[in-house]
Parts: C-alpha cells; structure tokens; sequence
C-alpha cells in the first residue's frame, strides 16, 4: 500500500487500485495469455501503464516542484512566472534555443532539466537514471 | 492484407511469368503486420532444385508507391541496398525474387531465404549470456561488416537512395531535427538542448559520405549461436531492416549500434549490450574503417535525439486517435529515457 494525502473518495485509494490491476494482470492474466506473443506484449505493456500510473499519482509534489524550478528559471530572465504546464516546458525550451544564451543561465537551466528528467524517470522508469551508465557516451 | 492464398498463387505467378521458374509457396506464419509492409513466412518449393521446400521471408510493401515514409527508402532503393551490401560481404538476407509490379499481391515484394539464428534482442543477451565469447565476437564481426558497407560511395548507388549529405550529413541532421522539435505534440527542454549541443559541436566530416544502414541496432541483427566449420560461433549470421538506408556519415551507424536504448538494460556493454566498445572498433578499424571519436560522440546524441523525437511521435499518433496501440501510448513515458541520456551525453562535466 502507498501513501498518498488524504481524499474523500473511498478506499481503495487510485493508487491501490491501479497495482491491483497490474497485479491482477502479471499474477493471473500473463500466465494464462498462451503463447501469442502480440498478446503477452500487450499485457506486459499494460502493467507496466498502470505502474507508471499508480507512481505518476503517489509523487504527489512533482507538479508543484517542478513548475516552481522552472518558472524560477524563467523569473530570472524575462518571462513572468504565471506559466504552467506544457507552455511553461515550451518557454524554457525556447530559451534554451536562443543563439546568444547567457552560459550561467545554461548552467542553471540544465541542472533543473536535470532534475525534471530525473523526477520524471522516476515516475516512468525507476533505477534508469541511477544504473550504470558511464559508458552512455561509448 | 490480403489472404494468405492471394498472396501464394500471386507470389507463384510472379515466379513463373517473371523467370520461367514453377514454384508452390506455402505461408507458415506472420512474422510482423506494419502499416507500410507485412513479413511472412513461407516455404518455397521450386521445379528448378530438387532442394524441397526451402524457408523464405516475404516482404509486402502496402503502398502503392512503395514508399514508406520521409526517410525510408522504397522496396527498390532497399533492394539496390541489399544487393550493394551483399556483394562487399556484408551478411544479409539472399534476395530469390524482388519485383515492383503491384498486380501480383497488391503492392512490391521481395522473397528472401529465410536466415537462421536469433533475432529478439533478450533472446540474442541470454544466447551471449550463456556463452560470453560470442560477445565481442559478434561486437567485432558487426565492426567488419560496417566498415565493409562503408566502403560503397555515394557514386556508386543510384538516384533512390536518399541522400543526407548537403552541405554536410551533420548540418543536414541538425536542419531535420530541428523540424521535428517543431512538431512535438509538447516542447521538451532536454530535447532542445541536445539539439543546442549538436549546433554547437558539428563533428569533423567524413572523407566521403558512404552507404549507411541507417539502422542497425541489437533487434535488427540475426545472430547464429551454433558453432561453424572453424569451431567458433557462426555469430552475426544476417543484418537485417534496410529502410532507413541513405548516404550520410558512416560514424552514424556505428553510434547507434552503441546508444543505451538498444542495450536492454545490459548497459556495461556498449556494443548492443552484446560486447565491448573497443571490440566494435576494432572490427571496423581491422577492415580498413576510419573511427572518428568526435563524429561518434556527436552521432548517439544525433540518433538519441532521433529516436527521443520518434518516440514522442508514436506519443502523439495515440493522443491523437491515429494509432489506437498500447505500445505507441506507452512510447510517450519512454521519452524521459532519452532525455536522460541526451543530458549525460552532452555534460561537458562527465
């Protein structure tokens, strides 16, 4: 069971049902799927959804996190702070895009991309970014 | 696609009107339904040999036109590839029979002797799991057949094949990249620096651009475990997936054969999660191939951020009721993993 803040919805809370269905799936539907590959793949694809969705709702902070790290980024220069969601990521792209990009501001741009990277992997694929991986670059 | 008795009795009449050649071809399974080209399996039976039934892989294109997208080649540049390849000793697939005309089953196709071995990538890491020295044998025997490839100029392939070279195959990517960063369903900072990285870093150019796979990667390759007539491991028996073939840079292939994505988790092994780096290199260095650290480094970010945008695409096709897959829905979480490694590729720091 994870924790997740308190709701008036009743239990099981979405976390729980959602590991509930991909235990359902990996426990009792994958062993008897037989052996159409397409199939299994489905199923295997469909657990691991429904994992990715029962962290995405358990990281409860991520939203406010990493809206304030980025638009922090932004505030510093010359965009206001009111940007959410999908504009927010297309403004600091933007920005990172400028030909003439102050090098702190690189700096300081792709350690909170870092971080947004690294929350999201940890939502979508956990251990990814902390297994070995200093032979990425060949 | 058609039923499967179309497509024999097309394939035998295409036999027979376009070589003379009386054969009875037998459909035994599905080996892939894409939306651009169907894979069979078959066996083919032929009054030329008294071989009896032979297994064969067809290979049905569904366009008309045989293209099958902006960067992939038509069934006929593919074809030209195959051939090309074949004749410098690069190991593919033995083309039987390959003809454009679309009366016979609707649209080109191709019949190829089906290869022995392992094709799915998991399957290919146990095989060298079980038996370590295949690794770097195959790493190495994937650097002599790229070096090989490589060694077809741009002179000697015909007008079909694409072309990524003008001004330069790097300043060409870098213009490709930057559309598909355009056209993302949602901007991703990650992404553009990656793409700020590769304009701020353009590797030195090849002496001349070359044939390229364009994508050869462990789950493209056929690997033969068995052991051959020389007591080793027959090893990278066919390379496979020529759509993406076009002239460019040569480190290309060599760079995406190495990115993280295509290792499967077995992460300590460059090469395909199958072997060492320096085994690939020397490989392609043995067979006269030219290794540039800069171009190499450039192209796993040029390829990571490809594959980062055509992951984002399989992404946007589900959000946008094109394509009703539970895979291409789960592309769209698998991003991230690009984006990590675009950052780490890019820290000047590491």
């Amino acid at each position: 069971m994870r924790a997740m803040s308190a709701s008036l919805h009743d239990r099981p809370n979405a976390v729980e049902l959602l590991d509930a269905v991909a235990d359902t799936l990996e426990q009792r539907v994958l062993p008897t799927a037989g052996s159409d590959t397409d199939t299994r793949h489905d199923v295997r694809v469909a657990i691991s959804i429904s994992r990715i969705v029962a962290r995405q709702l358990a990281d409860e902070t991520f939203e406010a996190d990493m809206t304030s790290q980025l638009q922090s980024l932004l505030s510093a220069t010359r965009e206001g702070p009111e940007l959410t969601g999908p504009d927010l990521l297309s403004a600091v792209a933007r920005r990172v895009d400028e030909s003439d990009l102050d090098p702190a501001f690189e700096r300081a741009a792709r350690s909170v991309i870092k971080n947004l990277v690294s929350r999201k992997l940890n939502t979508a694929r956990p251990g990814y970014a902390s297994s070995p991986s200093a032979s990425t670059r060949g | 696609m058609n039923a499967p008795d179309h497509i024999s009795s097309g394939i035998e009449r295409a036999f027979a009107a376009e070589r003379g050649e009386h054969v009875v071809l037998t459909i035994t399974g599905q080996a892939s339904v894409g939306a651009s080209r169907t894979t069979l399996f078959a066996d083919l039976e032929s009054s030329v040999d008294e071989l009896g039934p032979t297994p064969v892989v067809l290979q049905i294109d569904a366009s008309a036109t045989g293209r099958t997208s902006s960067m992939g080649t038509s069934m006929a540049a593919e074809v030209e590839c195959l051939r090309l390849a074949a004749g410098v000793g690069v190991p593919a697939p033995f083309l039987l029979m390959s003809t454009l005309d679309e009366r016979w089953v609707g649209g080109p196709f191709t019949v190829s002797s089906r290869v022995d071995g392992v094709t799915i990538p998991r399957h290919i890491l146990r095989a060298v799991h079980e038996h370590p020295e295949i690794g770097d044998q195959l790493a190495q025997q994937c650097g002599q057949a790229l070096a090989r490839l490589h060694q077809i100029t741009a002179a000697e392939v015909s007008p079909q094949i694409p072309r990524l070279d003008s001004p330069t195959a790097a300043a060409a990517y870098i213009v490709e990249r930057t559309n598909s960063n355009n056209e993302l369903l949602q901007a991703s900072p990650a992404m553009a620096l990656g793409l700020r990285w590769m304009r701020l870093n353009t590797p030195s150019p090849p002496p001349a651009p070359s044939l390229v796979h364009g994508d050869l990667r462990n789950g493209n390759i056929i690997v033969d475990p068995s052991i051959g007539h020389d007591g080793k491991a027959i090893g990278l028996a066919a390379i496979l997936d020529w759509e993406l073939a076009h002239i460019g840079d040569p480190m290309e292939d060599l760079a995406w054969l190495c990115t993280r994505f295509w290792r499967f988790g077995n992460n300590e092994l460059t090469t395909g999660g199958f072997g060492t780096l320096e085994s690939l290199r020397s490989g392609y260095e043995a067979e006269g191939g030219l290794w540039r650290d800069d171009a190499f480094r450039w192209w796993q970010v040029a390829r990571a951020l490809w594959w980062a945008q055509g992951l984002a695409g399989q992404a946007r096709s589900f959000v946008d009721g094109t394509s009703a897959s539970l895979v291409h829905a789960a592309s769209g979480r698998r991003v991230a993993e690009l984006e990590h490694d675009l950052l780490e590729l890019t820290d000047e720091h590491l």
